[in-house]
């Protein structure tokens, strides 16, 4: 008599049961779960010759970009049409590089206050005018001010007059001001913005920055009281000042034509004109030189975390897509060998993040890793180890394919949906990217070789500044060499 | 657009392959073996969608052993006969350009996904028949003692926020703690208990062709992928023991309302009740009627009394019985939004329907156009459909089942959403101002 499989109380049970009338054997202890044996064979299919070897995929294309086509409207506004006619909805996005974020508090969260004040005051228009829904999403970042509307196919032109709304809206009043105060107040208490905030405590110490900082990062950490400080008065100035049609551009995705995105712009847009002030862009911090090491003393209870933070190429430069690679290996294939490492055979490593963002600083390069208690050095051990594997030119051919179609596939997902191709073609203009970016895109990465990724890793993750944060209870940094040196801090 | 509203066709058994046509946008049969297959051609991308489904949950869990279901899940990533290294499956994946690789376990089912480049199709074709058919040989118990170390670290990493566990909370109070759907906090220590016995037989039950659905979205040739699809999986033959029976434990009572005292950053409040079948009308319409309510909360709540950070409302498509739930969070006084709620409930049922029906609709339309850019959410619905109705997801028979949804239907929704009997949730932050904070850890009571 045995009682398997059995949490507490029922092992209990059993035992009672199994001890009160063992003589009579009336009494049997069935496993708990019910399960029965398992059949043999385990495995009844039969085998076949063609599994002994995995099929090789097949080399094609692997990004579908949609018929591109612009013009400069006599306004200024540039005009962008993505035409798909298979797709159910319709997208325009805005893209406003002018309006992006101030870098110092009292203005910090200005951008974005404006957006929504701009949205609050078009609302109760819009909603008297049920005709038609359009889904809206605002995006205010280091590079402007991005705004997505999208509507069902049928709808471009009630899109079209919901962008007139919004772009140019009633006078904005202390009732829209208070109700967009409101609204991003409460998104700033539950947002979880990205890069996280130990991110964003990567950042300070790979570009330097002190407790006294007023930069952005520190605003948006008090966005309530930074909000506060801002008035209507000031969003009116930065409306007038920032937004107009000159240096801005419109996205139109879908079945739509630009003869059709024209007439609908020239009809809603048509008469707006202005001049904007050119605002000087914050200056950006640049990295001190060196390898920095912190450990945060806030404590996590289930997991270390490893933070690593290194510039890396703007879009406009040419190291841009030879990075990005990198970044793709970085986080789907030695990740996922890493995991056979660090996650598979020791259940060591679980989340696993490498991505480059925009911020108000040089672009930067953030690797996250979640370990298990005190093995985030472990963690960092394989990560600078991977790094040196790049640089010393150890990139296999099969290695950049991977590469290759993981990064294309990113891009195909965007363009996949209306929204996702108007956001990529705006996000390119906010960047100043050409025109054909995305057109040629599969032939540039295809043009990538081995030795130029080596060449980007060598400067980019060997040579470059690096910042690393350990948040964790018990560090166990190891002995690998490129410890050596670094400094740690309190 | 055709793609996505195009018709579906079933075709039972391979015999009838001659009558699937290339226009054919969606094609439905199923394998002798029992292997339920949905193809939908979508050339906007060249990339197929790949969803393999089991009619296995987290409810099939047995007795004892609550846990059991998402490690059979863990167990089948790590190897197979033809794939013996150590998750060769998914680096093949991603050498070859696949992304949105992922297994998961929810209440109802098990399903495995990725996204391959359209000339990668065969290998993921391959990759999941060999799940099916030859993972289970290379289940072993230090394989079995590693998974549960890895899904301890998954729960205490990803799933144990305080958020996470009032959601928890808040199945186990609506359903009752013996329901299949709850989760105790001894999820790890009962895992202790599975065995590589165990863990076989259970496979042996539920990953059959004869439980599973094949789903495939994307840009491909219909009769080459047919015999794909044929070659790898029209050969697999399901273990000697018989399926597993489905647990079909009916829904009879809920709490009134339970308290979680925690270290959340927000106090939050949740609101839920059982709701209809979400493919019924009356459940198309809770919908309608969810979206309404949404948009009334987050005007007054957040907007015009700044009460609340956040509303949010979900339909859960439980199988055993679906819940309509809103929830509301804040950093103020979380006492003051209860009597919002209900207010905003209250005035509902004096909404002018016909002139806000349109509205809703074409605003629901557009969310699920938004969500079904996506592959994987069209064959997740392929998915889900298959499962409960037999039939693949036909977006235009929902287009027209929401037009039928009339002023009437949803006055009468009344009857289903008062407040009186729905379950209230809190969760409190330790050092809030709630009145309720006097309550430690968890307290429920009971209807």
């Amino acid at each position: 008599m045995t009682c398997p499989h059995r949490p507490s109380w029922r092992r209990l049970v059993c035992l009672i049961a199994a001890c009160a009338v063992p003589v009579l054997g009336l009494v049997s202890c069935r496993p708990a779960s019910g399960l029965p044996a398992p059949s043999q064979p385990l495995t009844p299919t039969p085998d076949a010759d063609f599994r002994i070897h995995a099929p090789d995929a097949e080399p094609r294309r692997l990004l579908r970009v949609p018929s591109l086509s612009s013009t400069i409207l006599a306004n200024g506004l540039k005009l962008i049409v993505a035409e798909d006619d298979d797709l159910p909805t319709v997208s325009v996005a805005f893209a406003n590089p002018l309006a992006r974020p101030a870098h110092r508090v009292p203005y910090a969260l200005l951008g974005e206050l404006t957006l929504a004040t701009l949205l609050a005051a078009a609302k109760p228009i819009q909603d008297r005018d049920e005709s038609a829904v359009v889904a809206f999403e605002s995006a205010v970042g280091p590079r402007g001010t991005r705004l997505t509307l999208t509507g069902v196919a049928e709808t471009l032109a009630q899109v079209g007059e919901h962008l007139r709304v919004v772009l140019l809206p009633p006078p904005l009043d202390d009732l829209a001001f208070s109700r967009a105060k409101a609204t991003l107040s409460a998104g700033l208490a539950t947002s979880h913005r990205v890069p996280s905030g130990m991110s964003r405590f990567a950042a300070d110490v790979l570009y330097g920055s002190d407790e006294n900082d007023q930069r952005l990062e520190r605003a948006e950490e008090r966005g309530k009281e930074t909000l506060e400080q801002l008035s209507l008065e000031q969003v009116r100035d930065y409306y007038q000042k920032r937004y107009s049609p000159t240096r801005s551009a419109l996205v139109f995705a879908g079945p739509v034509t630009l003869d059709e995105a024209r007439a609908v712009v020239e009809r809603e847009l048509g008469t707006w004109r202005g001049h904007p002030q050119s605002a000087n862009p914050p200056t950006p911090r640049l990295a001190r030189p060196g390898r920095r090491l912190r450990r945060m003393t806030r404590s996590t209870p289930n997991a270390d975390r490893l933070v690593v933070a290194l510039p890396c190429p703007a879009a406009t430069s040419p190291d841009y897509l030879g990075f990005e690679l990198l970044a793709q290996l970085l986080e789907r294939v030695p990740s996922f060998e890493l995991a056979h490492t660090l996650r598979q055979d020791s259940g060591l490593a679980y989340a696993w993040t490498a991505h480059c963002f925009d911020t108000i600083d040089e672009r930067t390069f953030f690797v996250q890793v979640e370990t298990a208690p005190g093995e985030a050095g472990l963690a960092l051990e394989a990560l600078l180890g991977v790094f040196e594997h790049l640089a010393d030119g150890k990139l296999t051919q099969t290695d950049l394919a991977t590469a290759r179609a993981s990064f294309l596939a990113d891009r195909a997902a965007a363009f996949s949906s209306t929204r996702g191709s108007a956001q990529a073609l705006a996000d390119a203009f906010l960047n100043n990217l050409p025109d054909d970016f995305y057109e040629t895109l599969e032939t540039r990465v295809n043009q990538l070789t081995p030795e130029a990724l080596q060449v980007t890793a060598r400067h980019y993750l060997r040579e470059a500044p690096m910042a690393i944060v350990v948040d964790g209870r018990q560090l166990a940094l190891g002995g690998h060499p490129l410890f050596q040196g670094i400094s740690e801090s309190p | 657009m055709l793609a996505l509203l195009g018709a579906w066709l079933l075709v039972p058994g391979q015999a009838l392959a001659k009558e699937v046509g290339s226009e054919q946008a969606v094609v439905h049969y199923q394998l002798p073996n029992g292997l339920d297959v949905v193809l939908e051609r979508d050339a906007r991308q060249p990339r197929v969608a790949v969803v393999v489904g089991y009619d296995v949950g987290w409810r099939d869990d047995p007795p004892g052993l609550d846990g059991l279901a998402h490690m059979v899940e863990h167990l089948s990533f790590r190897s197979t006969r033809h794939l013996p290294k150590p998750f060769e499956a998914g680096q093949l994946l991603r050498r070859a350009g696949a992304t949105d690789i992922n297994g998961f376990t929810g209440p109802d089912d098990t399903s495995y996904q990725e996204v391959v480049p359209e000339g990668a199709l065969p290998l993921a074709l391959f990759v999941e028949s060999e799940r099916m058919a030859f993972s289970l040989e290379r289940f072993s118990t230090k394989a079995i003692e590693l998974e549960k170390n890895i899904i301890w670290r998954e729960g205490a990493l990803l799933h144990r926020s305080p958020e996470d566990q009032f959601n928890q909370d808040s199945v186990n109070a609506f359903f009752g703690m013996w329901h299949p759907y709850a989760r105790g906090d001894d999820e790890a220590e009962q895992l202790n208990y599975a065995d590589l016995a165990s863990a076989q037989a259970f496979f042996q039950q539920t990953y059959r062709p004869d439980n599973a659905h094949l789903v495939l979205v994307g840009d491909f040739q219909l009769e080459p992928t047919r015999a794909l699809i044929e070659q790898y999986f029209g050969s697999i033959v399901a273990s000697a023991l018989p399926r597993r029976a489905a647990v079909n434990t009916t829904v009879t009572t809920h709490a009134r309302s339970f308290v979680r005292r925690s270290l959340a950053r927000l106090d939050e409040l949740s609101v839920t009740w059982p709701a209809p079948d979400p493919r019924s009308d009356d459940g198309v319409a809770s919908k309608l009627l969810a979206l309404q309510l949404l948009a009334k909360l987050q005007d007054a709540l957040v907007r015009d009394q700044k009460l609340a950070s956040k509303v949010g409302v979900s339909l859960y498509p439980f199988e055993l019985g679906p819940m309509l739930q809103f929830s509301i969070a804040t950093e103020g006084d979380i006492d003051k939004v209860l009597p919002v709620f209900e207010a905003e409930l209250g005035a509902l049922w004096r909404t002018d329907w016909p002139r806000r029906l349109p509205p809703l609709r074409r605003q629901l339309v557009l969310s699920e156009q938004l969500r079904r850019a996506s592959l994987i959410e069209v064959a997740r619905d392929h998915l889900e459909s298959a499962r409960s109705t037999h039939q693949p997801y036909d977006f235009r028979a929902h287009l027209t089942q929401l037009e039928r949804v009339s002023p009437a239907r949803m006055r009468a929704l009344s009857q289903l959403y008062k407040a009186d009997q729905a379950m209230l949730g809190w969760l409190l932050r330790v050092g809030g101002t709630s009145a309720r904070l006097a309550v430690t850890g968890i307290e429920v009571v009971p209807r």
